[in-house]
C-alpha cells in the first residue's frame, strides 16, 4: 500500500478531496468521535462496575451513571450524523467523478466512442466508477480512525503507565505494518486473479450462448460444456481461495485483538497489585482495548478492497488512453464552418479501416444534388460517408469540397449514423439536440413529416414523455424515424444518411422519402440504402434535385 | 414468489450444509459467551487473590484459543455452504442452457452475463444471511437464559427492550421500502443517465451538444444523490433508533449492576449480586444486541439474492418449456408451409407466411438485409426456437436425419489441435478421412497445427475452411450456411463457393444465408424477404 505509484494512480480521483477539506475534516471527526465514545462507553461501564464492586475508590455515585448515558448517546448520534455526512460527501464525489470521466470521454475522437457502445464495456465502467467509493468509506477512513485511535489510546495509557503505552503502540504499528504491506499485496494478486477469471468465465459463457445453436445441430454440446465448466471450476478455486485468505485474516485479526485484550488486562491488574494505579483503572484500560477491537475489525475487508479501487481506477485511466491512442481524425469543431451546400469531389480514396485489398476510389457529386449509394453489405459504403464526415483518416487519395468551383473547408454537417441511439430523455429533447431553440411547432412539424405525429401524440406527455430507460420503449421503426426526424430538424447544408429506413417498412418509407424531399431541397445529400426508394423527380412541384443513383457502388474489394 | 420459491428449493437441496452452518454459527454465539465468562470469572479470581490468578487465565485464554477454532469452523461453514450454493445455482444455469431455446442475439449477452455476478450474490444470502438468521435467535436467547441465571433483574432488562428492536426495524423499515417506491421511477431514470449518454457518445458530438450533455450528467447526479440520500438517512435512522435502544438497555444495566453492587438496592437478587455476576452481565449486554444489528446489516443481502434468484427463474423456466423440443422430419424433403413466426415481446412477425418445398440436390439462397428474417429461419430449423402451436395451416418438415451439419457465421472452435477439431463432429473418424475433408475444403495445414479459443491461431479464411471441413467429413441431407463467405477475399470465397456447390451436387439440400452474388448463379430458390414487409429487427 506504501507503493508511489499506488497513490499516483488514485491522484485523479483524490483531486476533489482537497476542494472539500472542510466536510471531509468533520467528516473524519465523526468517524472519531464515534469510535471513541464507544471506546470511553465500555471502559467506563468496566471502572463503574470495579469500583462499585469492590469498593477501592471513593467516587460520586451519581457522575458515573450520566457519563454511561450521555456516553451512549453521542455514540449512537454521532454515528447518526458520520454516516449522513460521509455518504453525502461520497455520493457528492462519485458525481464530480462521473462529470470528469465523462468530460474525458467527450474529449476523445468520434470514431472511438463508437467503442462505448459495447455493454459489457459500459458495465465495466460503470462498476469500476463506484468501486472508487469505498477508498474513502471503507479504506482510508476506517485506517485513519484505527491509527489515531492507537495513538491517543495509548496516550491515555501513559498517564497510567507508560508499559501499557508502549504495549498497545508497538503492537499497533506491528498490525498495521502487517495489514498494509504482506496482505494487503497478497488479497490484490488474488482479486486480480479473481477479475481476470471471472472475465474468462464470462467470456466463455457468451461463447456457449452463441454457439450452442451450431453444436446442437451437430448433436455435440459436450465439449463446449467442458469448457464453461473448466472456466466455472478456475474461478470457483480462485474465489474460494480469496475468502478463505480473507477469513482467515479477519479471524487473526480478532485473535491478535483478543490477545492483546489478555495481555492488556493482565499487565494492568499486575501493575495495579503493584500499587501502580487503581484495580477499577485496570479494568478501565482493559475493556477499552476491547472495545478498541471493533475498530480494527473493518480493515481486512480494507485491505482487498484496495486492491479493487486500485484495478479500477486504474482500468478507468486506461480506457482514456487507449482510446486516445487510436488513429483518429476530430470532427472540425469550428463555430464558422461554411454553410454552403457544396459539391464533393472524392479522388482515388482508400480508407484506412479497410483491408489492403481495397481499391481507390473516386465519385464527384454535384452541389445541391441527392445521391443515393447502393451496393452489397460489407462493401465500404458506410466508411466512405464517415470518411467525407471526416471520421476517419484516408490512407490515400483526398476529399474536396467546394462551393461555385471555389475550394472550401468541410461544411456544417449532419450525419444519421446506422446504429440508432434514443437518449433517455424527453421527446422534445431528443429532437432539440440537433437544433436548440426550435419551437414546439416544428417539432411537430419534423414528426409528421417521419409519420410520428400520431404515435407521439397517443402518448401520455406527448412531447414531454420520457423515452428509454424509466420511460417509453420506441420500437426499432419508430426510433429509426425519431432519429431521422433530428437530422432534418439539423440546419446543415451537406446531409449524409447511412440506412435511414432501415426496420422501417417499405411503404411507409417510400412515402416519407416523398415526403421528406422538400427539406432535402437546397442541401448536399448523400444516402446510403439497399432499398429501392422511388425517384423523385421534375413532377414534384418545386423539386429542383437531380437524382443520380449509383447503381453497384464499387468501394469494396476484388471478390 | 417464483424468487423466494427458487431460493427455498436451493435451500432444500442444500439441507445438510445449511444445518451445518447453522449448528456451527450457533456453537460459536454460546462460545463467545463462554469466553465472556471466563474472562470475567478471571478479573474476578484476580481481584479476590489481590493477584494475577494463572489458572483462571489459562482457562480464559483456553477459551479465547477455543473461540478462535469455533469462529474458523463457523466462517467454513458458511463458507461452504455458500460456495455450494454458488455452485449449485451454475449448475442449474448451465442445464437450463443447454435446454432453453435461443432469443435474440443482444438477450444472448445479458443471459450469458447470469453465470457471474448474479450468481454470486446468492453467495452473500446464503454464507451470511441464513446463518445470521439463526444465530439472531440463538444467542440472545442464550446470554438471556445466562443473564437470568446470574441476575434475573438484569435479565428483565433485555427481556424488555428485545421486542422493541424487531417493531422500529419493521416500522422504520415499512418508511423506507415506500420512500424507495416513490423514487423509483426518478432513480431508474437518473441511474440509467450516465449510460446512456456514454452509450449515445458518437451523436453527441456530431451534434455539438456535448455541454449540455455534461450538464444533464452533473444534475441527474445531484438529483440521484438527493434521492439517495433520503432514502439513506431513513436506513441510517432506523439503526441508530437500533442502536439507541439497545445502548439504553445497556446503560440501564450498567448503572443498576454498579448501584446493585454499591448495595443501593435491597430487592431480589440485586442485594446480593457478586463483582463476578455483575461484571459478566456488563460484558454480556452489548453481545445480546449485535446478532440482530449484524442481521439488519446483511438484510439487503436477501434483497439482492431474491432479485438474482427471479433472473435465474426465469432462465430455468424458459427451459424447461423447451425441453425435448424438435422440429419434425418426414421424407427427404425440405418444406415448409405457411410458416410466421414472431418473437415475444416484438410487435412485427419476423417471418410472416413463408412457404418452401427444397429437393435434394438444390440450393436455397436467403440474400435478404439483416433483420429480414435469416437467422430466424436458421434458428427455427435447428431446433434453437420453438414454432408457435396457434398457427393451424404451418407445418415445417426436415429430411429424416440424426444431425444437421450447420456451419455457423462465427464457427465454434476447441482449444486442441487441427484434429480435436475436426474430431469435434465425428469422434470415430480416422485419419485417412480427416485428410480426405481438409483436401476438400484446400485447407493445407497438418493436423497437428494448435488451435486456440476462438479460432485464434488461424486466419479468418483457414477457419471457414476448416468449418468446412466439418462438413465433408460429416455431411447430412440437409446443410446450413450462415455467411460463409463474409469477410473474405474474393479467391478464397470463389473456392469455398464451389465446395459448396459440390455438396448441392452429391445430393444435398444446401441452405445458405448469404449475401454474395455468386450464389444468385447456383442458387434454385432466392429468398430476399421472409419477414413480409415492415420488417423491425428483434431485440
Amino acid at each position: 500500500m506504501w507503493h508511489r505509484t499506488d497513490w499516483q494512480r488514485l491522484k485523479p480521483w483524490l483531486g476533489v478531496w482537497e476542494q472539500q477539506r472542510g466536510p471531509l475534516f468533520a467528516g473524519i471527526m465523526l468517524m472519531l468521535v464515534t469510535a471513541w465514545a464507544g471506546i470511553a462507553l465500555l471502559g467506563l461501564s468496566a471502572w463503574f462496575i470495579s469500583a462499585a464492586g469492590l469498593f477501592v475508590v471513593a467516587f460520586d455515585i451519581f457522575l458515573p451513571g450520566a457519563g454511561i448515558r450521555a456516553l451512549a448517546l453521542i455514540r449512537t448520534v454521532a454515528r447518526y450524523f458520520e454516516r449522513v455526512r460521509n455518504h453525502d460527501l461520497v455520493l457528492n464525489w462519485q458525481n464530480r467523478w462521473r462529470v470528469r470521466l465523462f468530460k474525458g470521454l467527450m474529449t476523445l475522437s468520434v470514431t472511438s466512442t463508437e467503442r462505448f457502445r459495447a455493454a459489457r464495456l459500459l458495465q465495466r465502467l460503470t462498476q469500476d466508477l463506484s468501486a472508487l467509493d469505498d477508498l474513502y468509506l471503507r479504506i482510508l477512513g476506517p485506517l485513519l480512525v484505527a491509527s489515531i485511535s492507537a495513538v491517543v489510546l495509548g496516550a491515555a495509557f501513559w498517564l497510567l503507565h507508560p508499559a501499557l503505552a508502549a504495549v498497545i503502540w508497538i503492537c499497533s504499528l506491528v498490525l498495521l505494518l502487517l495489514l498494509t504491506t504482506v496482505f494487503a499485496q497478497r488479497l490484490r494478486r488474488l482479486s486480480a486473479r479473481e477479475l481476470g477469471d471471472s472475465e474468462y468465465l464470462r467470456q466463455q459463457a457468451v461463447e456457449f450462448v452463441q454457439c450452442k445453436a451450431e453444436l446442437h445441430a451437430w448433436g455435440v454440446l459436450t465439449p463446449a460444456v467442458r469448457e464453461v465448466a473448466q472456466a466455472r471450476l478456475q474461478l470457483g478455486q480462485t474465489q474460494h481461495q480469496l475468502r478463505r485468505r480473507l477469513s482467515w485474516l479477519q479471524l487473526a485479526l480478532e485473535g491478535f485483538g483478543h490477545g492483546l485484550l489478555i495481555v492488556m488486562l493482565g499487565l494492568a491488574m499486575w501493575l495495579s497489585f503493584q500499587e501502580a494505579f487503581s484495580t477499577p483503572l485496570a479494568l478501565f484500560a482493559a475493556f477499552a482495548v476491547l472495545a478498541s477491537i471493533d475498530v480494527w475489525q473493518p480493515l481486512a475487508q480494507a485491505m482487498l478492497l484496495w486492491g479493487r479501487v486500485q484495478g479500477a481506477s486504474e482500468r478507468l485511466q486506461g480506457y482514456l488512453r487507449r482510446a486516445l491512442e487510436l488513429p483518429s481524425v476530430h470532427p472540425s469543431t469550428d463555430e464558422n464552418r461554411p454553410q454552403h451546400a457544396p459539391s464533393i469531389q472524392v479522388s482515388e480514396v482508400v480508407i484506412e479501416n479497410r483491408p489492403l485489398t481495397a481499391k481507390s476510389l473516386s465519385m464527384t457529386v454535384a452541389q445541391q444534388q441527392l445521391i443515393l449509394l447502393k451496393g452489397h453489405s460489407g462493401c465500404g459504403k458506410t466508411s466512405l460517408l464517415h470518411a467525407i464526415a471526416g471520421l476517419l483518416p484516408l490512407q490515400q487519395g483526398k476529399i474536396e469540397f467546394r462551393h461555385q468551383g471555389q475550394p472550401i473547408a468541410r461544411p456544417e454537417f449532419t450525419l444519421l449514423t446506422q446504429y440508432t441511439h434514443i437518449y433517455s430523455a424527453t421527446v422534445a429533447s431528443n429532437l432539440r439536440m440537433a437544433r436548440t431553440g426550435v419551437t414546439d411547432e416544428m417539432l411537430w412539424q419534423a414528426l409528421e413529416i417521419v409519420e410520428l405525429a400520431d404515435d407521439i401524440e397517443g402518448l401520455p406527455e406527448q412531447l414531454d414523455t420520457w423515452l428509454g430507460d424509466g420511460g417509453v420503449q420506441l420500437s426499432g421503426g419508430q426510433a429509426r424515424r425519431l432519429a431521422l426526424a433530428r437530422c432534418l430538424l439539423h440546419p446543415a447544408p451537406l446531409m449524409l444518411l447511412d440506412e435511414p429506413f432501415s426496420g422501417v417498412g417499405v411503404a411507409q418509407s417510400e412515402r416519407i422519402w416523398r415526403s421528406i424531399q422538400p427539406l432535402l431541397k437546397g442541401k448536399t445529400v448523400i444516402c446510403v440504402t439497399h432499398q429501392a426508394l422511388p425517384e423523385v423527380g421534375p413532377e414534384g412541384s418545386d423539386i429542383t434535385v437531380d437524382p443520380i443513383v449509383q447503381q453497384d457502388f464499387e468501394l469494396c474489394y476484388d471478390r | 414468489m417464483s424468487a423466494s420459491s427458487y431460493l427455498s428449493n436451493l435451500q432444500h437441496q442444500l439441507t445438510g450444509s445449511l444445518w451445518r452452518a447453522r449448528l456451527y454459527s450457533a456453537v460459536h454465539g454460546l462460545v463467545v459467551i463462554a469466553s465472556m465468562l471466563a474472562l470475567t470469572w478471571w478479573v474476578h479470581r484476580s481481584v479476590e487473590e489481590a493477584t494475577v490468578h494463572l489458572a483462571s487465565m489459562m482457562l480464559a485464554l483456553a477459551f479465547f484459543g477455543l473461540r478462535a477454532a469455533s469462529g474458523a469452523a463457523a466462517q467454513n461453514a458458511c463458507q461452504t455452504l455458500g460456495e455450494q450454493a454458488e455452485q449449485l445455482a451454475r449448475d442449474t444455469l448451465q442445464w437450463s442452457w443447454q435446454q432453453a431455446e435461443d432469443g435474440s442475439t443482444a438477450a444472448q449477452i445479458e443471459r450469458a452475463n447470469l453465470m457471474v455476478e448474479p450468481v454470486e450474490r446468492l453467495y452473500a444470502y446464503f454464507a451470511r444471511f441464513q446463518p445470521q438468521l439463526w444465530v439472531a435467535c440463538t444467542t440472545p436467547l442464550a446470554i438471556l437464559l445466562v443473564v437470568a441465571w446470574l441476575d434475573w433483574i438484569a435479565a428483565l432488562f433485555l427481556l424488555l427492550s428485545a421486542p422493541l428492536i424487531p417493531v422500529f426495524m419493521a416500522l422504520v423499515g415499512m418508511g423506507a421500502e415506500r420512500l424507495n417506491q416513490q423514487h423509483l421511477a426518478t432513480t431508474q431514470r437518473l441511474a440509467g443517465l450516465f449510460v446512456d449518454r456514454v452509450r449515445g457518445l458518437t451523436n453527441l458530438q456530431l451534434f455539438s451538444a456535448t455541454d449540455k450533455a455534461v450538464n444533464d450528467i452533473a444534475g441527474a447526479g445531484d438529483d440521484m444523490r438527493q434521492a439517495n440520500m433520503a432514502t439513506l438517512r431513513i436506513a441510517f435512522l432506523s439503526s441508530a433508533v437500533l442502536e439507541f435502544f439497545s445502548a439504553v438497555a445497556i446503560a440501564a444495566v450498567a448503572i443498576y449492576v454498579g448501584f446493585a453492587l454499591l448495595g443501593y438496592y435491597s430487592i431480589g437478587p440485586a442485594a446480593s449480586l457478586t463483582f463476578f455476576a455483575g461484571l459478566s452481565v456488563l460484558v454480556l449486554a452489548p453481545e445480546f444486541f449485535q446478532p440482530l444489528r449484524t442481521l439488519s446489516a446483511h438484510y439487503h443481502d436477501r434483497a439482492s439474492a431474491l432479485a438474482a434468484a427471479d433472473l435465474l427463474d426465469r432462465e430455468q423456466r424458459r427451459a424447461k418449456k423447451f425441453a425435448d423440443y424438435s422440429v419434425p422430419q418426414h421424407g427427404s424433403d425440405l418444406r415448409i408451409e405457411h410458416l410466421s413466426f414472431t418473437y415475444p415481446g416484438s410487435r412485427l412477425p419476423a417471418i410472416e407466411d413463408f412457404s418452401l418445398r427444397a429437393r435434394p440436390g438444390q440450393l436455397v439462397l436467403l440474400n435478404g438485409p439483416s433483420g429480414s428474417g435469416k437467422s430466424t429461419l436458421l434458428k427455427l430449423l435447428t431446433g434453437q426456437l420453438a414454432l408457435s402451436a396457434a398457427e393451424a395451416h404451418q407445418r415445417v418438415e426436415l429430411p429424416c436425419m440424426d444431425h444437421i451439419a450447420y456451419m455457423a457465421q462465427q464457427p465454434y472452435f476447441v482449444f486442441g489441435s487441427l484434429a480435436d477439431n475436426l474430431r469435434l463432429v465425428k469422434a470415430d473418424a480416422s485419419d485417412e478421412q480427416l485428410h480426405q475433408a481438409l483436401a476438400f475444403a484446400e485447407l493445407t495445414l497438418p493436423l497437428e497445427t494448435s488451435v486456440y479459443e476462438r479460432g485464434q491461431g488461424l486466419s479468418g479464411g483457414e477457419q471457414r475452411r476448416l468449418a468446412l471441413a466439418r462438413m465433408h467429413l460429416q455431411p447430412s441431407p440437409l446443410m446450413l450456411f450462415d455467411e460463409p463467405t463474409a469477410a473474405l477475399d474474393g479467391s478464397t470465397a470463389r473456392s469455398i463457393i464451389d465446395a459448396i456447390v459440390g455438396l448441392k451436387k452429391r445430393g444435398h439440400i444446401v441452405l445458405v444465408a448469404s449475401h454474395e452474388p455468386e450464389f444468385e448463379a447456383v442458387a434454385e430458390h432466392i429468398i430476399a424477404d421472409l419477414s413480409g414487409g415492415d420488417h423491425v429487427a428483434p431485440h
